[in-house]
């Protein structure tokens, strides 16, 4: 029998019986609108909402607003104007600070991840630096044309295969002194054996004393 | 609700979607798609959605469509402005005269299924694909009981409204389904 005269009769087979509605027969509870509400004004600088949420949820909703945003940028999905809204509402804030005064990548640092990598003007190329705490390693930064190439490497542990934040995709903003992103986020991730190279774009004007912050998916630290 | 606490919303629900999408289509990749595709529809059409509370079967309704559309077209990449048949009506009709039901109780039906609430008609959606109730609780991840309260909520609707239009029992189905040749000699 096919799935629609099934359907039919079900329908006229099934008995007419009175049937009472309790709140237990929502399929979906409707709740959790209120918690978007609170993350939505915590996300714009509400610290009250800041103070209810739980530790990391927010960091953990950004991070995952920014992913799903540079992923549908790259695809191309999504209309521009919706890239740009999550863009700007997901956008890492002070996750990571380092500071440096010439043209090209200088420094970069995520605290959080106890992550210090300084470079020297015009070398282009950085040494080893162990994400400590974390099983990570900053084997390359490579500074050229405009593109800054990181070379990370360590144990890559899906939690679970179909969920994103398996995926190992750092995040990194550029912003100079005047807290304008000046770095564009990835341009691509490229899995090697090890880790991921990412790389991303350089804006012209990174003349400016720079900030860059690499985050990492909360669910993994 | 705004375009804002819609993204706040599947960016917290994302997970979920990409599963639901993975089971239908059985691929990592074009459920990614899908779920963009779906997240971009739902987010321009935003205006479309009559009550907040709704939005969970609304966004699965566009999801499961998109999914659907994905799995009959070869193509991988459709545009967007392709997919804007996602909302029409009439699916339920097509389905039914596929299967060999009458086009006046397929019109009928097609008519009372328009009168269910979002999240029956999605149920039932689901179920026109085959799927069981156990299956569709599990897709959408939701407990059991109240999915088959809804679906008995929707079949009574539908045999009330059915039978306003002159369909009152199952086995007078059947016979609509080959009307005989006018003037046959008897």
């Amino acid at each position: 029998m096919s799935n629609m005269k099934k359907i039919l009769d079900e329908i006229f087979s099934s008995q007419e019986e009175d049937i009472k509605f309790s709140p237990d027969d929502q399929v979906w509870p409707s709740s959790s609108l209120d918690q978007d509400d609170l993350i939505l004004r915590a996300l714009k600088g509400d610290e009250e909402a800041q103070a209810t949420l739980q530790p990391g949820e927010l960091e953990s909703i950004r991070f995952k607003g920014y992913l799903l945003a540079i992923k549908a940028k790259q695809a191309g999905k999504w209309p521009k104007e919706m890239v740009d809204s999550f863009m700007t509402l997901y956008a890492p804030t002070s996750v990571a600070t380092v500071t440096g005064s010439a043209p090209g990548i200088l420094g970069l640092a995520a605290r959080g991840l106890d992550l210090y990598v300084e470079t020297t003007p015009g070398e282009g190329r950085r040494k080893v630096i162990d994400l400590r705490g974390q099983g990570f390693k900053f084997i390359e930064a490579s500074s050229q044309d405009n593109r800054l190439t990181l070379d990370l490497r360590g144990p890559i542990s899906s939690k679970e295969e179909e969920l994103i934040e398996g995926d190992l995709t750092a995040v990194i903003v550029i912003r100079n002194q005047d807290n304008q992103v000046v770095g564009l986020p990835i341009l691509q991730t490229i899995p090697n054996d090890e880790g991921y190279l990412v790389q991303f774009e350089l804006q012209p004007d990174h003349s400016a004393e720079v900030t860059t912050g690499l985050v990492k998916p909360p669910a993994l630290s | 609700m705004t375009q804002e606490q819609f993204g706040i919303w599947f960016v917290r629900n994302h997970p979920r979607f990409l599963r639901f999408a993975n089971k239908i289509l059985r691929n990592r990749e074009s459920a990614e798609d899908a779920v963009q595709k779906a997240a971009a529809l739902a987010w321009s059409n935003l205006n479309n959605l009559q009550e907040s509370h709704l939005l969970d079967s609304w966004f699965y309704t566009i999801l499961h469509r998109v999914c659907l559309r994905l799995r009959s077209d070869e193509r991988t990449d459709i545009p967007l402005d392709q997919m804007e048949d996602w909302q029409n009506d009439g699916l339920m009709a097509k389905k039914l005269q596929d299967e060999g039901i009458s086009k006046d109780l397929a019109a009928a039906l097609e008519s009372c299924w328009q009168e269910l609430p979002t999240q029956q008609k999605l149920i039932l959606e689901l179920k026109a694909e085959g799927e069981s109730n156990e299956d569709i609780a599990d897709q959408l991840e939701v407990a059991l009981q109240p999915l088959r309260y809804q679906i008995n909520v929707a079949y009574k609707s539908l045999r009330s409204c059915l039978a306003a239009k002159g369909y009152n029992q199952a086995p007078q189905i059947v016979p609509t389904l080959c009307h005989p040749p006018k003037n046959l000699p008897l």
